[in-house]
């Protein structure tokens, strides 16, 4: 809708803009909510607050729900957002996603002594309200907007647990480079916004449709850049090769049940985001486009494959499997089809079940001290905590792209859109480099349930070469009850020469098995019984690509 | 408009010259003088734009508000003046960079020479803009459009402050079991 | 000539008019003010220069003029001379959309319109002094930096985070005037005034004080000069300037104070007009100058008068008192602005708000004042709770030998 007849300097909003804007609303409210009531929160005992959250987030799902049966969408606020199906979808996707890592939360914020308890569950809502605005942007400028919010809750979550310095890092790191990429993407709106005189995503379509694109003159030129530069800032945020290199860092760093959410809503809010600007509004561009994201889309499958196969500990295994699979995402986009697009909303929902419980296992086996998540971890899991070891199997299969589970639904309509869509090349590599997955992910099965634990889960050694350090630091000063910053081992590493640290891993929290239970159910649902999800993505499906 | 064209090229000059200068030098005082610079010369830019409030705007906030928060922290942590020091770890960075640059460079050369801005574009982007401001005025202009079709993005900015607010509290403010 | 050839010329002269001006007024203002500090503490003040020591500021100048200019080894040259020239250029240019007069005082054709009193006419005439003096900071810390000085560093240090916290209270408090004129304009601010028949200090009474405060602290003023503080920091960033560059900082502080108080004049006593009575011929130049050289005399006053307040009851009063104060005044203007009210309307809330805070202070300085007669101050009287943590206030018995200080007392890291 392009509203010619409409100026800026007059319109109002009405009842009908927030109508459409209802799930987001609540999420807001939510979010300021839970940030009130940690007010009233006595410390230690903040637990409840994700309830506050999970409520809220509930009551979002039910009015995204509501939106979609209404069945009517349309932009909102002058062109600025719209509650069109894909929007919807992906909002349902984000609350999934932010609902099971509030689940994962009081356990783990209780554990890793998160003082922040209450900004915690807050940045966590309002992160989740960023990613649902940049999915239902219809405006370049509300697209960068939700991707700040998104970004800032998400860096300041990541360098939340002030004790540990590789949080720290995380977060530093995230920060720089993100909002580098940040300007990318910015640079590129500007320079789009000069080529056509639009911000609007349906404006910049009708202009680029109804101008004749050339490379060598006009406004051809400047677009193309334009897009490059967007190309970069969108890629950078699916943590894509060649801008992949934050990923395992941030991933690793971060408190677990922040990665959880964020591996999963980033992906989503971004992929819309991309596929709203390159398969909607640029659209016409494809013979521009499609080639920079065809060697993405071919390097991040085989690379991040590659990296994931080399690494001993499961989390930054996951770290580097997320970038596989914004590898297999990205041939989605490079397809272009609706087809593909269907495929990709699908890829990103089952993702999200699968991803979101392997993360939840690491977290349940993640100790005090960040530490305990590397395969010899998960050695003997069989038999010391079953239902965690076949949760965990489950997930590791479903990743796999096992038949009967969601990563197999996912992966084959992505594929299976990419051939018919004339890249066959894309679905053969895909196939091979996911060949590579089979094997890391099943190292994982196999470490559970057929290798034995070494003598003691962490040995403890004053040698300054050993590289467990920050562990015994941080471990030391757990044990006084409180928290203290982790320092070099040299001080206190002598002195605890001898200590060797407890075997015995705090218990699952409830609402841990909750949230896994969740996602294990969501894992197996959507690879049996995928029929349902499948139609609803081809409806969205529909309302974005022609 | 001769004179018009004599100032944008003093103040793309100066601009241009005042960016390079932020990457150059070695103190990191004259990097944030050459910044200082560089937003001036775009509120100058601005100007020659006839956007006066937008201008303004520009020196309150960045040179007058941002820069002296950088300028606070800098001097600082850097009371001997001290520039950066140390071999280049990453030399090879340089190259890249250097040739990343030049690509885009030559993007926008080309864009440029080839009158990249179709006029259809420039009446998209400028129909009812003049119109509006011959209205309202300049400022007033402004305003209107920030508080009716620009108001969502405006208020969605809120949300942004308050996660500031709250990342603020969250890294500086530490408690005494900590 | 075209009108466009006659604007340049008539802004070229009126700018050249205008900085002669402050000069003049700068050293006169030195003059005026050593000798009502004098009357203040009954002293005559200079007199011998000139008849009333109307000559003092001519032999400062030459006094100034032939100092040696002194620059420390380790300044860093460029800034070191760059930090000087910038503060009077910053303070001159603010002042240049400060109307001494209406539009038409000279006339109604467009040459007289041309020479109207003031420098130029933006749209945007307030921001653009709030822009400018947002930019006298960089003289004060660049100095304080080149001087390569820890004690010039520290008080440029301070008088950054000052006017970064009082910056935001300045825009907050202004609010409220924009509100009811409804234009940045201050000429057409002035107007709005007249036309609606009232001066905006009686609509905005608390905005008026606390627009005075954060201005006082913006300038760097006494009870507000921690940047230049001579017993702590030995004046801070103008230790190691001397001679001429000396006074152009004093120069710049005395021009602010002058853009200041012709704001405040501006937006809250209603610039040039009296009633009626600005319709004569130079007439509208007497009222401006009146209710300027007005604030000029409270400025001396307050200095005359407050002693210099700490630096975290500074920073304290800044974001606690006046920042949520200014939120408060915004607030209750828009209601009253977007629901129609009377002007009086948002004066008595106004008002009601001083009179509720000043209570508040009332009580809080009575409950400190029960002070011990002793001398030693006893731990219930609150007064730790305002120091920093960094100040212990300890009961001296000089009968016992000193004892080592709490902190060192502290359980050492207990492992198990």
């Amino acid at each position: 809708m392009i509203f010619a007849d409409i100026s800026p300097f007059t319109y109002t909003p009405g009842a009908t803009d927030w109508l459409r804007i209802l799930p987001e609303l609540i999420l807001l409210g939510t979010g300021l909510l839970t940030l009130m009531a940690d007010l009233v929160a006595a410390p230690g005992r903040k637990g409840w607050l994700a309830l506050v959250g999970l409520a809220g987030v509930i009551g979002a799902l039910v009015a995204t729900v509501m939106l979609w049966a209404g069945g009517t969408y349309g932009d909102a606020f002058y062109g600025m957002v719209n509650d069109d199906r894909v929007a919807l979808f992906a909002s349902v996707v984000i609350l999934f996603a932010v609902g099971v890592g509030l689940l994962f939360s009081p356990g783990y914020v209780e554990r890793q002594g998160i003082v922040h308890a209450g900004e915690y569950y807050t940045l966590m809502i309002l992160a989740a309200l960023g990613m649902m605005l940049m999915s239902s942007a219809s405006n370049l400028m509300m697209l960068f907007v939700g991707l700040e919010i998104l970004s800032l809750a998400l860096y300041i979550l990541s360098a939340i647990v002030t004790t540990r310095r590789r949080s720290q890092e995380a977060g530093m790191k995230y920060f720089i480079l993100s909002s580098f990429a940040s300007a990318f993407l910015l640079y590129g709106m500007a320079l789009t916004y000069g080529a056509t005189g639009k911000t609007s995503l349906a404006g910049i379509r009708a202009f680029v449709t109804t101008h004749a694109f050339t490379m060598g003159s006009g406004f051809g030129p400047l677009l193309v850049v334009a897009l490059g530069l967007m190309a970069v800032g969108f890629c950078f945020k699916v943590s894509a090769i060649p801008f992949q290199a934050w990923t395992p860092d941030v991933y690793v760093g971060a408190p677990t049940s922040v990665t959880a959410f964020m591996s999963v809503g980033t992906k989503v809010a971004a992929f819309v985001g991309l596929a709203r600007v390159f398969l909607f509004a640029l659209s016409p561009l494809r013979p521009t486009w499609e080639p920079v994201l065809w060697v993405v889309a071919v390097l991040t499958m085989i690379g991040g494959n590659l990296l994931a196969a080399t690494q001993r500990d499961v989390k930054r295994m996951l770290a580097y499997s997320s970038v596989a699979n914004a590898g297999y995402m990205m041939v989605a986009v490079a397809t272009h089809t609706q087809a593909s697009f269907q495929g990709l909303l699908i890829y990103l929902a089952t993702y999200a079940a699968m991803n979101l419980g392997a993360f939840g296992v690491v977290l349940a086996l993640e100790r005090r001290d960040g530490q305990g998540t590397t395969l010899d971890d998960f050695a003997g899991l069989g038999r010391r905590n079953p239902a965690l070891a076949a949760l965990m199997a489950l997930f590791m299969f479903a990743l796999a792209g096992t038949p009967a589970t969601a990563g197999f639904i996912g992966k084959w309509y992505v594929f299976y859109a990419a051939m018919r869509g004339a890249h066959v090349e894309l679905a053969i590599i895909g196939l091979l480099a996911s060949l590579v997955g089979v094997y890391y992910y099943l190292r994982v099965v196999w470490a559970i349930y057929f290798t034995e634990p070494a003598t003691a889960p962490l040995l403890v050694t004053a040698d300054e070469s050993a590289p467990v350090h920050e562990p015994i630091a941080s471990a030391s000063a757990t044990a006084t009850g409180g928290v203290a910053l982790a320092e070099p081992a040299t001080a206190t590493g002598i002195a605890m020469a001898t200590r060797v640290l407890p075997a015995e891993r705090a218990p699952v929290h409830l609402a841990t098995w909750l949230g896994l239970a969740l996602a294990g159910v969501l894992t197996l649902v959507l690879g049996i019984v995928p029929m349902l999800m499948v139609d609803w993505a081809l409806a969205a499906a529909q309302t974005l690509v022609k | 408009m001769v004179a018009g064209d004599i100032a944008f090229l003093v103040l793309a000059t100066v601009a241009v010259a005042s960016a390079f200068g932020v990457v150059t030098f070695r103190n990191p005082i004259y990097s944030m003088l050459s910044l200082i610079l560089n937003l001036l010369s775009l509120a100058f830019f601005f100007l020659t734009l006839e956007s006066i409030f937008v201008a303004t705007i520009q020196v309150l906030i960045y040179a007058g508000a941002v820069m002296v928060l950088f300028l606070f922290v800098v001097t600082m942590l850097t009371p001997k003046g001290g520039g950066i020091s140390g071999p280049d770890r990453l030399r090879w960075q340089w190259t890249a960079g250097i040739g990343l640059a030049i690509i885009l460079a030559g993007g926008l050369i080309i864009s440029l020479l080839n009158g990249s801005i179709a006029d259809g574009a420039k009446v998209a982007g400028m129909n009812g803009l003049s119109a509006a401001v011959a209205r309202y005025g300049n400022a007033q202009a402004f305003g209107e459009a920030l508080f009716h079709g620009f108001s969502f993005p405006f208020e969605v900015t809120g949300v942004l402050l308050v996660i500031a607010v709250l990342g603020a509290v969250v890294l500086s403010r530490r408690f005494a079991h900590e | 000539m075209s009108d466009f050839a006659w604007g340049v010329v008539a802004a070229l002269v009126k700018s050249i008019i205008i900085i002669v001006a402050l000069l003049t007024a700068f050293a006169y203002m030195t003059l005026i003010e050593r000798r009502v500090l004098a009357r203040f503490q009954r002293r005559v003040g200079p007199n011998r220069a000139g008849p009333l020591g109307l000559l003092q500021p001519v032999a400062d100048a030459l006094k100034m003029a032939f100092k040696e200019q002194f620059m420390p080894g380790r300044a860093f040259r460029f800034t070191f001379l760059l930090a000087p020239a910038l503060s009077v250029f910053v303070a001159l240019t603010a002042f240049a959309v400060i109307p001494l007069g209406d539009r038409t005082t000279w006339g109604t054709s467009p040459i007289a319109r041309a020479w109207a009193p003031f420098v130029s006419d933006i749209n945007v005439g307030i921001l653009y002094t709030l822009a400018i003096s947002s930019l006298a900071v960089y003289g004060i810390v660049l100095a304080g930096w080149s001087s390569g000085n820890h004690y010039s560093l520290l008080g440029a240090l301070r008088s950054a985070a000052q006017m970064v916290s009082y910056e935001v209270s300045i825009g907050l408090s202004v609010a409220g005037v924009l509100m009811f004129a409804g234009t940045l304009n201050m000429v057409d601010i002035v107007h709005a005034q007249v036309h609606q028949g009232i001066w905006y200090i009686l609509a905005q009474p608390l905005g008026f004080i606390l627009y005075g405060i954060a201005a006082i602290a913006e300038v760097n003023r006494a009870p507000f000069d921690l940047p230049e503080a001579e017993q702590e920091l030995v004046a801070g960033y103008l230790t190691e300037f001397s001679g001429l560059r000396w006074s152009l900082f004093q120069m710049a502080e005395y021009i602010n104070m002058i853009t200041t108080s012709s704001v405040l004049a501006t937006l809250f006593l209603g610039g040039w007009t009296l009633g009626a009575l600005h319709g004569i011929l130079g007439a509208p130049f007497i009222w401006y100058g009146i209710k300027v050289a007005f604030f000029l005399f409270i400025f001396i006053w307050l200095r005359a008068t407050l002693p210099r307040i700490r630096y975290d009851q500074l920073m304290r009063f800044g974001w606690q008192v006046l920042l949520p104060l200014s939120v408060l005044n915004a607030l209750c203007t828009a209601a009253v602005v977007a629901f129609d009210l009377q002007w009086w309307v948002s004066g008595l809330i106004g008002l009601f708000i001083i009179l509720v805070v000043s209570i508040i202070y009332y009580l809080r300085l009575r409950a400190h004042r029960q002070v011990d007669k002793s001398g030693i101050v006893p731990k219930s009287t609150g007064l730790d709770q305002v120091l920093p943590a960094s100040v212990r206030l300890v009961n001296i018995d000089p009968s016992q030998p000193p004892t080592s200080p709490t902190h060192a007392t502290e359980p050492a890291a207990t492992t198990p």
